[in-house]
């Protein structure tokens, strides 16, 4: 017969502990999004499938993060053309900048949680 | 590595009646934009990010493409380009059979997201609705 002995019950820390570090996690995956997002853009003119080339800095100064709850980040940015950039129009090809972000993001995760103290 | 997933994703949306039936030609798939003066509704894909994927042992590409229907609101732009979204969704969106170049094998074809606005140039408007398509292949 097998017996287990539970001598450091953490069960109730870490159920006390999961939102705020969810909250925390999401908080780190937006702003680093929005980092890459921010130092990937090159100059202007730019190579059609490359991200945006800085012109005035208007679209890269309007990225943000905002966090609409504690488990929601929503990266926006504030310019109207940018969706224009990030899908092309019917004369211009795609400079996509936030979904090459986004993909780095689900690449670089792990890391990212380990960073801001999440254990593997 | 780009080369053989455009090839397949134009393979793909090509091959459909469906598609071919709602854009009016087969040669209305452009890769990155169409030509200038090309007739409208029109599909246009392009890579928006992703590539090798270096995380694992062996050779594996993920890449992900916007896939979107283009058409003048003079001609239910609105109508024409969402039924398009749809119909590429419903080709993108799917098991693996995807033919690929170089003994490739296609792993997941996968819709990850759709999109829509409207563009203004000239007094004229025009719907743009599409979807993000990952592509997975494994060599």
């Amino acid at each position: 017969m097998s017996r287990v002995v539970v001598k450091f019950n953490h069960l109730p820390r870490v159920k006390r502990d999961a939102p705020r570090r969810a909250s925390e996690l999401i908080r780190a995956l937006a702003f680093e999004h929005e980092r890459y997002v921010k130092q990937s853009f090159g100059a202007s003119p730019s190579p059609v499938g490359g991200p945006p080339g800085v012109d005035t800095g208007a679209l890269r100064a309007s990225i943000r993060v905002e966090m609409t709850d504690a488990l929601t980040a929503v990266v926006s940015d504030g310019v109207n053309y940018g969706i224009h950039l990030e899908f092309g129009t019917s004369r211009m090809g795609a400079r996509p900048f936030m979904v090459p972000a986004l993909i780095w993001l689900a690449r670089n995760v792990v890391r990212i949680a380990s960073d801001i103290g999440w254990e593997g | 590595m780009a080369t053989r997933h455009d090839a397949a994703l134009y393979a793909l949306l090509t091959g459909s009646a469906t598609l071919n039936a709602m854009l009016g030609t087969v040669t209305s798939v452009w890769k990155n934009n169409a030509p200038e003066g090309a007739t409208m509704p029109y599909v246009i894909f392009a890579e928006s990010g992703g590539g090798r994927d270096n995380r694992f042992a062996g050779d594996h590409d993920d890449v992900t493409y916007s896939v979107k229907c283009v058409a003048d609101n003079d001609s239910n732009g609105g109508i024409v380009a969402e039924a398009a979204a749809e119909q590429i969704e419903a080709l993108c969106d799917r098991p693996a059979s995807v033919s690929m170049s170089d003994s490739w094998v296609e792993r997941a074809t996968t819709v990850t997201g759709q999109f829509s606005y409207i563009e203004m140039a000239e007094k004229k408007s025009y719907t743009h609705a599409g979807r993000l398509v990952r592509m997975r292949a494994d060599k």
